[in-house]
């Protein structure tokens, strides 16, 4: 945690100040970051546990570049810090851009999978409702993978009176982290290749209003011996509405494995009461199935939470948050003991998110 | 002479119009958007001008690079070219900024603190698109038609 803070602490001085800051025209330095506290009355979730441990936080540092006409470069450098254990720097992101035109962008590298509303801003917290992401969609149930390996193509065609069309594909590789309680207790990251997969998004002229559909498919690796076995695809819809005081947000993912399936989905809704106030609630759910469960207590198949939140905006970039949580299932909380098994789960939580 | 009641509701109405038209006169008067004077570009329709300040349009008809400035997020220039021709206030702005540049699609347009400042790097830069507030000077560059 010292040593993320060192880290922290320099790229601010170096930012000078909780700023975007262009070095040259061609070169730019963004930076998010994270941290919370919870307590939890069972296993640990999001920021919760039951001895509410203050340590964990994630820094990302993002570097943009214009090196040429139509050339552009992103790279973005992860750190994580849990418990006295601070990761090494990874590559989050590492690609290439070229632009054709405003229609067509060409992107060739490690670049972040576009699926439905979060995926490229998966750690972003200056851009969620919430301390996290909802969980059925977006946590190791194993949907989707942060970024893809590979090339892809990106851009949009906007009409006169304000209707767009946003569209990505891609294909390469993706790696998707896996927890499936009712198979063994740790994540489990999973490699999958020849991958398809895009995203279309409909923008209209009502305030803020988007939908769209978001889908991949390809096989995954055999951990055991490499070869290409299941077929992962994972199919999305979603939907976003804003105004200046509201806003209401929603997913539904269905992912399908030959011996498993799962569908998920949430809704969030967000109320700004005041200049710096906001309220903001959520209820997230998953349900796994399929012969791979045929054993499985159902408690471990399911994900319900209800959470509600207050949210204080210190700026568009620095925001605190206390939330409440009451969850249902052990899909994502592993029970302290096994007599816990199907008990409910509540958790309260404080962080905080920043950007620049 | 005598005005009765329909004469004078006929008044108060007309009076209204006129105060609502001088509103949004005033209203479309607070900024003015400006380009390079080498630029052949006289006028722009509105939604144009949003497009190029959220960067999803980022060339001239002549091939050239678009590079747009804005002034920094407490400027009530900024607020009011942002409500109108954006349709977006300044959270949904910075908002939309921190989606794009953190996806790794783009970056948000360089920020200047002042009408001068704006003027200064529209001068400079031949591809240059900014708005500056509607009393400031602009000589040196050209003023757009926003239609």
């Amino acid at each position: 945690m010292q040593r993320l803070l060192v880290i922290f602490a320099l790229t601010l001085a170096t930012a000078n100040g909780v700023v975007a800051q262009t070095i040259t025209q061609n070169l730019q330095i963004h930076g998010f970051a994270d941290w919370g506290v919870g307590h939890s009355s069972g296993g640990t979730y999001e920021y919760g546990s039951k001895r509410g441990t203050a340590n964990d936080g994630t820094f990302a540092l993002v570097l943009s570049a214009t090196p040429a006409p139509r050339v552009a470069m992103f790279t973005q450098l992860g750190f994580d810090g849990v418990g006295h254990h601070v990761t090494e720097p990874k590559l989050d992101i590492v690609f290439a851009q070229y632009q054709l035109s405003d229609r067509l962008k060409l992107n060739v590298g490690r670049v972040k999978q576009p699926f439905g509303e979060y995926s490229e801003i998966f750690d972003v917290g200056t851009a969620h409702n919430m301390l996290m992401l909802p969980h059925g969609v977006y946590d190791v149930s194993g949907t989707m993978g942060e970024v893809y390996n590979g090339v892809g193509f990106t851009g949009g065609i906007f009409s006169a009176s304000r209707w767009g069309l946003l569209y990505d594909g891609y294909v390469g590789n993706v790696a998707v982290t896996t927890l499936r309680p009712w198979q063994d207790t740790e994540e489990r990251s999973r490699l999958m290749h020849e991958v398809l997969g895009g995203r279309t998004v409909v923008e209209t002229p009502i305030s803020e209003l988007s939908f769209g559909v978001s889908a991949f498919t390809g096989h995954i690796e055999d951990s055991h011996d490499g070869t290409l076995s299941e077929r992962h695809s994972v199919f999305g819809a979603q939907l976003d509405w804003a105004t200046t005081r509201f806003g209401l947000r929603s997913e539904v993912t269905r992912q399908q494995e030959p011996d498993v399936h799962e569908t998920a989905a949430y809704i969030e809704g967000t109320a700004r009461f005041a200049k710096n106030w906001q309220l903001s609630a959520r209820w997230d759910a998953s349900r796994a199935s399929g012969i791979e469960l045929a054993n499985a207590a159902p408690a471990l198949a399911r994900h319900t939470d209800a959470a509600v939140g207050l949210n204080y905006w210190i700026t568009t970039g620095f925001v605190l948050r206390a939330e409440f949580h009451d969850v249902a299932g052990n899909r994502f909380i592993a029970p302290l003991q096994a007599v816990d098994l199907g008990k409910r789960t509540r958790v309260l939580q404080f962080g905080s998110q920043f950007s620049f | 002479m005598q005005i009765n009641g329909p004469t004078m509701r006929l008044f108060a109405i007309a009076l209204g119009f006129l105060a609502l038209a001088a509103a949004h006169d005033a209203q479309a008067q607070a900024y003015r958007v400006v380009v390079n004077e080498a630029n052949a570009t006289t006028s722009l329709p509105s939604a144009d001008v949003a497009l190029i300040f959220t960067k999803k349009k980022t060339t001239w008809p002549s091939g050239a690079p678009i590079v747009p400035v804005d002034l920094t997020a407490t400027s009530a220039t900024r607020s009011a070219f942002s409500q109108e021709l954006l349709h977006k206030d300044m959270n949904a702005i910075k908002l939309y900024w921190q989606q794009q540049m953190f996806a790794g699609r783009s970056n948000p347009p360089d920020e200047k603190a002042s009408d001068a400042a704006v003027i200064a790097f529209v001068k400079e830069n031949a591809g240059a698109i900014g708005y500056v507030s509607a009393d400031a000077v602009t000589a040196g560059v050209r003023v757009l038609t926003v239609r």
